[in-house]
């Protein structure tokens, strides 16, 4: 069993990367190729992945066969319509929304992930009462950003590199996120999600309408903490900085919950999983990766 | 006491740098500032800003916000109402400098980078403390030439 995995490695904290850790972690053997290499006659391998890197110049082949792809950025409007032009060209697609699955011929949701490696507590003092990283957004975002940094000077709110995304909510009571409305493709579980409660920090986030959080095990007040309404957000969180014992025991629900469910290395087996059950009636040698992937299982 | 200079806004790409440096012309210059954000925001959004007296935000349709921005400009200017201007968006900075040239008022260019406020008068850079500086030299000394 061999496999090939597609994607570029311009960024280091891109999904691809998770996924070649997992690979590694789970034993899985396989060769990481560029895409733009798709086209330089690569063939005998048992399974070709492409995972979204945000960049869609490149497509694999058609000879290459069977070929799966992890599609990622389809709440963005141009790469979407990149994804949607390609999707023909794969056996079956991996989507981290939910929400996108009805516009594909087969589809399958798989959500983001963490990796533990980067994303785990760090003993550090909480100094932050809320913790917000990423970029500004658009509306309403960016004025609920500025609304927290105004009414929680203790905070940390703004762009941080990768590595040091875990020293940050390490740091943090409270781990903010905001989950946009606007569209159906903006609503999904975003990477920020799983990395405020791997690293330990009370996720305090707004409920996606398609209750993709549920579906994932995470659940309100048990593993994470869930606004209703905008104006539900300040009274949330003043109640959980007031409420160490509560907030501590949700967050190490919510860290326990992602630790044993939502992590890279258990996104790759399901991915490897379904493609086998979902595949391997049209590609035969597929079957021996079902029966690898058992063996494996067994044996971790 | 009621604020003698009235200061325009248009909100289109970020949001801090505006907010600060509004916040910072109320209380320290008695400012009158008026943001118009582009794009609809919910009004329990709106209410969640801490209020500050004579600093107003309107959310304006994106459909809308041309025309909106088109006729609040001539509007102000006409009545010779506005001091100055901020901006954070490249053809809105074009459109308002043809006018500021023509009437005599100041154009901020107010935008985040990498987490830091900048601030740009005529292309120069300048910080929060040296803008007020020099907004209040403009507002008290006659001589003073800072806009």
């Amino acid at each position: 069993m061999r496999i090939a995995l597609f994607f570029d490695k311009h960024l280091r904290g891109t999904a691809g990367r998770y996924f070649e850790r997992a690979f590694d972690e789970l034993g899985v053997p396989y060769d990481h190729y560029w895409t733009r290499q798709a086209h330089s006659g690569l063939r005998g391998y048992d399974l070709y992945v492409r995972i979204d890197h945000g960049d869609y110049r490149y497509d694999l082949p058609s000879v290459l066969r069977p070929a799966i792809f992890y599609a990622i950025d389809t709440h963005l409007r141009k790469p979407w319509r990149a994804i949607r032009r390609q999707s023909y060209h794969y056996d079956l697609i991996f989507c981290a929304q939910r929400e996108v699955l009805r516009f594909f011929r087969r589809a399958i949701w798989l959500p983001f992930g963490c990796d533990l490696e980067l994303h785990r507590p760090l003993a550090f003092p909480k100094q932050y009462d809320i913790a917000f990283v990423g970029t500004e957004g658009g509306l309403p975002r960016k004025l609920l950003l500025e609304t927290l940094r105004e009414r929680y000077p203790a905070h940390f709110i703004g762009h941080a590199h990768f590595t040091q995304m875990r020293q940050i909510y390490s740091q943090a009571k409270i781990g903010f996120h905001y989950i946009g409305l606007q569209t159906n493709t903006s609503s999904y579980v975003s990477m920020r999600v799983l990395e405020v409660m791997a690293c330990g920090s009370l996720l305090v986030t707004n409920q996606t309408p398609d209750g993709s959080l549920d579906c994932m095990g995470l659940r309100h007040q048990r593993e994470l903490v869930c606004y209703h309404g905008f104006e539900d957000i300040f009274p949330t969180i003043d109640y959980y900085l007031s409420h160490e014992q509560e907030r501590q025991r949700i967050a190490d629900a919510g860290r326990e919950a992602v630790r044993s469910h939502h992590t890279y290395r258990h996104r790759a087996q399901t991915l490897l999983a379904e493609t086998s059950v979902a595949l391997s009636h049209l590609y035969p040698r597929l079957q021996s990766l079902q029966q690898w992937l058992s063996r494996r299982e067994k044996a971790l | 006491m009621p604020p003698s200079q009235f200061a325009l806004s248009f909100v289109e790409e970020g949001w801090r740098a505006a907010r600060t440096l509004s916040i910072v012309l109320v209380r320290e210059l008695q400012f009158d500032v008026t943001h118009y954000v582009k794009g609809h925001v919910d009004s329990t959004v709106l209410q969640m800003i801490t209020p500050y007296p004579y600093l107003r935000i309107i959310a304006v349709r994106r459909n809308w916000f041309k025309m909106v921005r088109l006729v609040v400009l001539v509007w102000g200017l006409l009545r010779r109402h506005w001091r100055l201007v901020i901006v954070d968006n490249a053809k809105t900075y074009r459109l308002v400098k043809r006018f500021a040239n023509l009437w005599g008022i100041a154009v901020i260019e107010a935008r985040e980078r990498h987490q830091q406020l900048l601030y740009h008068i005529n292309g120069k850079a300048l910080d929060v403390p040296t803008l007020v500086q020099g907004l209040r030299a403009d507002m008290y000394h006659a001589n003073s030439a800072f806009l």
